[in-house]
């Protein structure tokens, strides 16, 4: 076993995790910051974000319309205290990127440019045409390079903490070119670690992205916060889920049914605003749990488009010309054209909901710290109360990077008073993870992973869709439960070492997993319908007397997942009826 | 340690292996049919110097099949380089330059000015040949 | 996935370079016989193979949308991201798979890209500014800052260095390079245009701080301006352009000192 010590140890490089790892090395040059990822720093899933990243700047907005379309967005599940501290510094980490580079989206003064998103009430979303997470990822890896102190461990898997004293100390991890495994000791371990997304089959996420960071977390005492929370995302492409940006309909591109009318005006977000000129929180431009709701119901009705590769609707960027189109959204051009052979110039996009984010996460507290001393937890993978039951479009890449800062700074404040446990009791306990690995290596049970994991997407997409049913629900649950104890016989039939992706995937199945019941619990025993959790079964409003409350996944003494509530921090705004379109308006004028 | 990369040997022939590098190996040719070209020219400026005698030797050799073999290969590998290097010029200009300009205007302006040097040429060699 | 394939008994042969360095002494091709999918990227393929026939296939893949750079590999000859390749482009034919050419193999279609790293590493690419500029005083001014604090870029400035910021690292250009074959040592395309890409914005001031790495003879001077590496860069980043506008630039300084030699300079 190789033991490589640290001051800080982050794991996760995307974009929450270079940014705490850049932060932590700002403010204190002389502690060693060790940085692990399981992907290089620049495939992590923050490259595929395309619209972009919210923060105030035009001087007609101000941060308390930030804050009131994020909690409203958040159907009021949104720790107040939380939201008001994001959006007070996320301008600030925007300029900041600015000041490393990032290539923002100008206008003809050299300004930056800011473009309209989903929710939104006025236009605060900085872009990068429509690769803002992969220029903002890019600047934060490249930056992160003139720091001497951080030391990066890429391509190395983690798969468990190393808890002692009370505190998170240490992870173990493969190094996957060698099949080695490592040991990472410090004071402070921050998780970075992304989404879940990929235990629904239908997906906008990556490979990656499979809730790894969760189940370590949970596992080692940890607390798992409003699971029952996904986010579908309206505009996804039929057959691989690949993303059409919010950015779309942002600069004027319309929604589409059958008969080419635009349905959304029929469920609450009319009336219809005039082609080409999109109007923020109306029409394509609400939120995305409305809009993906609108295509279930309208599937419902038969109006939906049938497609070789399931049904769509229609998004129309037509008149948006094509000299638009090449400017502010190139890649959407070229991905509609290779993806589903439609020219966007041209021909409208069929395009269906897909599950996009997950709003759930890690219990963190403001200041990025869990319920296990020690252990901050950071970005998607991390739940600080901003989302609350749904997140607006643009505000979690604002989040990797306001609140990347704060678990870095977090994380060496930590370290400075923290001492190390002795030693030989913090390797015995990396020895008993290590175990775990070669375990799992030899694991010769008679299920195939491969298997567990098309059944578990299936039961998830089929049971916890846009709209759920208790009882679908609760045959989620089982399901979930089933498949876990088919794990346990599992086969891992390749025993090597060197890049053994199948023994990674044996791990991440196992992670993805944990997540998907914590996230079927959850969602079956919220008895409401609030933001992206949506019910059919009797519990069609939202309940602020018994639901206005963040669920909680933790793990008994034997294992087993169990649910408690805590309040959710309401400090200034309360909880009203969430409209959009023109009852927005009339609401705003009372 | 498990780990044992292997590294692929490059072969002799790679130039051969791939149609975008025989390509580039036939355009670096031409420097070499050129090379020789000149040396030829070079030779038929000394034997001037020598005297008609051996300037009429000359030129009959030029009249040569193979010579004239020699100087159509030449003449269009040169073509094929004089494009190819004007395909290739905008990239080499400046980035301020080539966003400026545009890369069509640069590759025709070179190659419009290699037609203008070639017709000066080929009309101040008529002339010479009639005067 | 797998119950994506709709009943039909097309199928495609798929032959993949196979190498497990703790069992072969070499690479050799394994052959793959897959149901045809018209809509199956080739990702999609590999995926099949790993799920059902054979769950030892390494390869890297990620985001599906061509923008992690993780898939990169040579399919008949020429080398593309994974994501980006259909099935439908080579059927009926046969599809041969083999990882990048000029890297080590790790195993399977995973090269070893620890040097490319490091090589992106070795061009500084960050914004030096005014303050972090060590060497010479700075040659540009500092662009002004607008109300909000951020430097002022106009669009035509922002369009300067921006196709160079386009790259996604999945070194496909290094793979069709055949000068990287022959000096392994050459920094490479993406590692110099990355290097570019900063020297040419507005922001930057650490020209003079990377000129040693890209003006090295390991640097663009290795490169003989084939061309490949740009025909084949999914993101056209055009990296043969960064280089080549380095030497042209290079040699213009290279000139210039013996006509102006700066005082400062060794
Ligand atoms: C297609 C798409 C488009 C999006 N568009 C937008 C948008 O326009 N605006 C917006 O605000 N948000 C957007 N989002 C959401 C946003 O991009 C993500 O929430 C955010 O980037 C997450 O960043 P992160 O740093 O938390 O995680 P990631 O970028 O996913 O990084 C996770 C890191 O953890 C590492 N890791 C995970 N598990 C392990 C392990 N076991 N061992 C070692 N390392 C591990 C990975 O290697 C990776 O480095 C989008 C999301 C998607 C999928
Ligand atoms: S320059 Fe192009 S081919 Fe080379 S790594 Fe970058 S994106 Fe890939």
């Amino acid at each position: 076993m190789q033991v490589v010590k640290a001051d800080i140890i982050v794991v996760g490089a995307g974009g929450a995790g270079l940014r705490a790892a850049i932060a932590a090395a700002e403010k204190n040059p002389n502690l060693d910051i060790a940085l692990i990822s399981k992907v290089y720093p620049m495939r992590s899933h923050t490259v595929a974000a395309e619209g972009g990243s919210a923060g105030v700047v035009q001087s007609h907005d101000s941060l308390e319309n930030h804050f009131i379309d994020t909690v409203a967005g958040g159907d009021w599940l949104c720790d107040q205290d939380v939201v008001d501290y994001f959006v007070a510094n996320s301008t600030e980490e925007m300029i900041q990127l600015e000041h490393w580079g990032c290539p923002w989206s100008r206008k003809d003064d050299g300004d930056v440019n800011v473009r309209a998103f989903g929710g939104m009430k006025i236009e605060r979303t900085w872009f990068a045409a429509d690769k803002s997470g992969f220029h903002m990822l890019h600047t934060l890896f490249q930056t992160s390079i003139k720091y001497p102190n951080i030391k990066r461990y890429d391509e190395f898997y983690t798969t468990d903490l190393i808890i002692e004293d009370g505190r998170a100390q240490g992870v173990t991890a493969i190094q996957i070119n060698s099949g080695a495994p490592h040991t990472f000791l410090g004071k402070a371990v921050v998780f970075a670690t992304g989404g879940s997304g990929r235990t629904f089959r239908f997906n906008t996420n990556g490979a990656i992205v499979t809730g790894d960071g969760h189940a370590m977390a949970l596992r080692a005492g940890a607390t798992l916060r409003d699971m029952e929370f996904v986010q579908y995302h309206p505009t996804g492409l039929p057959g691989s889920g690949v993303l059409m940006t919010e950015g779309c309909r942002g600069e004027g591109g319309i929604l589409l049914n059958k008969d080419g009318y635009r349905y959304l005006q029929d469920y609450g977000l009319g009336p219809e605003t005039p082609v080409g000129q999109p109007k923020n929180k109306h029409m394509e431009l609400g939120p995305r749990d409305k809009l993906s709701q609108a295509f279930w119901q309208e599937q419902r009705k038969g109006r939906t488009i049938e497609t070789p590769l399931g049904d769509a609707v229609h998004l129309d960027l037509r008149h948006l010309g094509e000299k638009k189109l090449m400017e502010r959204l190139p890649l959407i051009c070229s991905l509609a054209k290779n993806y589903m052979g439609v020219d966007p110039v041209h021909q409208p996009v069929p395009v269906r909901p897909a599950v996009h984010y997950t709003m759930g996460g890690i219990r963190a507290n403001l200041d990025c710290s869990t319920s296990i001393p020690g252990l901050f937890a950071v970005g998607e993978c991390a739940s600080n109360g901003m989302h609350g039951a749904n997140r607006l479009g643009s505000n979690s890449l604002a989040e990797t990077v306001v609140f990347g800062k704060v678990a870095g700074e977090s994380a060496i404040e930590f370290a400075r008073h923290a001492t190390q446990s002795d030693q030989t009791r913090l390797l015995d306990h990396a020895n008993a993870n290590l175990d775990r690995i070669e375990k799992m290596r030899n694991a010769n049970g008679t299920e195939k992973a491969s298997h567990i994991r098309h059944d578990m997407v299936k039961t998830m997409e089929t049971t916890l869709g846009i709209y759920r049913i208790g009882e679908e629900m609760q045959e989620g649950v089982d399901k979930i439960t089933e498949l876990r104890e088919r794990f346990k016989n599992v086969k891992v039939e390749d025993k090597s070492k060197v890049f053994n992706t199948e023994l990674l995937q044996a791990f991440e199945l196992e992670s993805s997993l944990t997540v998907a019941q914590g996230m079927a619990i959850g969602a079956l025993n919220r008895k409401e319908s609030r933001g992206a959790h949506q019910r059919l079964d009797g519990f069609e409003k939202r309940d602020d007397e018994n639901f206005l409350k963040h669920s909680l996944i933790t793990l008994n003494d034997k294992g087993e997942a169990t649910l408690s509530y805590e309040d959710v921090n309401v400090t200034r705004f309360q909880p009203a009826a969430r409209t959009y379109g023109a009852a927005a308006e009339k609401g705003e004028q009372k | 340690m498990s780990r044992r990369p292997y590294v692929r040997p490059m072969p002799g022939n790679w130039f051969m292996k791939h149609p975008a590098y025989r390509f580039y190996m036939l355009r670096e040719s031409s420097c070499v049919f050129n090379l020789l070209y000149c040396i030829n020219l070079l030779n038929g400026l000394f034997k001037l110097a020598a005297g008609p005698d051996a300037w009429n030797a000359w030129m009959t050799m030029q009249g040569n099949p193979l010579m004239v073999v020699f100087a159509l290969v030449t003449l269009g590998l040169t073509l094929i380089h004089t494009i190819t290097f004007a395909n290739m010029a905008p990239r080499v200009a400046p980035q301020q330059v080539r966003k400026a300009v545009g890369d069509m205007p640069i590759r025709n302006g070179l190659l419009g000015g290699v037609v203008v040097v070639n017709i000066v040429i080929i009309a101040l060699a008529a002339m010479g040949g009639t005067a | 996935m797998t119950d994506m394939i709709k009943t039909n008994d097309r199928t495609i042969t798929l032959e993949i370079l196979r190498y497990n360095p703790e069992s072969d002494e070499a690479p050799t091709f394994g052959t793959f016989e897959i149901p045809y999918v018209e809509d199956w990227s080739l990702l999609d393929a590999l995926e099949y193979i790993k799920d059902e026939m054979d769950s030892s296939l390494s390869y890297r893949w990620s985001c599906r949308m061509a923008v992690c750079g993780s898939c990169g590999m040579v399919i008949n000859g020429k080398p593309q991201l994974g994501c980006e390749t259909f099935l439908r482009s080579y059927y009926p034919e046969k599809m041969r798979i083999e990882p990048l050419a000029n890297f080590p193999i790790e195993r399977d279609l995973v090269v070893d890209s620890s040097d490319f790293i490091k090589k992106l590493e070795s061009v500084k690419p960050y914004i030096i500014d005014a303050v972090d500029a060590t060497k010479a005083a700075p040659k540009k001014k500092q662009p002004e800052k607008t109300s909000t604090g951020v430097y002022k870029q106009k669009p035509a400035e922002l369009g300067l260095y921006k196709q160079f910021s386009m790259c996604i690292n999945c070194m496909l250009c290094y793979s069709a390079c055949p000068q990287m074959g022959l000096n392994p040592l050459f920094t490479g395309p993406a590692a110099l245009a990355l290097g570019h890409r900063y020297n040419l914005d507005n922001r930057d001031q650490g020209a003079d701080e990377r000129t040693e790495v890209i003006q090295d003879k390991n640097g663009v001077w290795s490169c003989t301006f084939v061309g490949y590496c740009s025909e084949v860069c999914p993101k056209n980043v055009d990296p043969a352009a960064a280089i080549n506008q380095n030497k042209a630039q290079g040699a213009q300084d290279w000139a210039l000192s013996f006509l102006m030699p700066r005082k400062g300079d060794k």
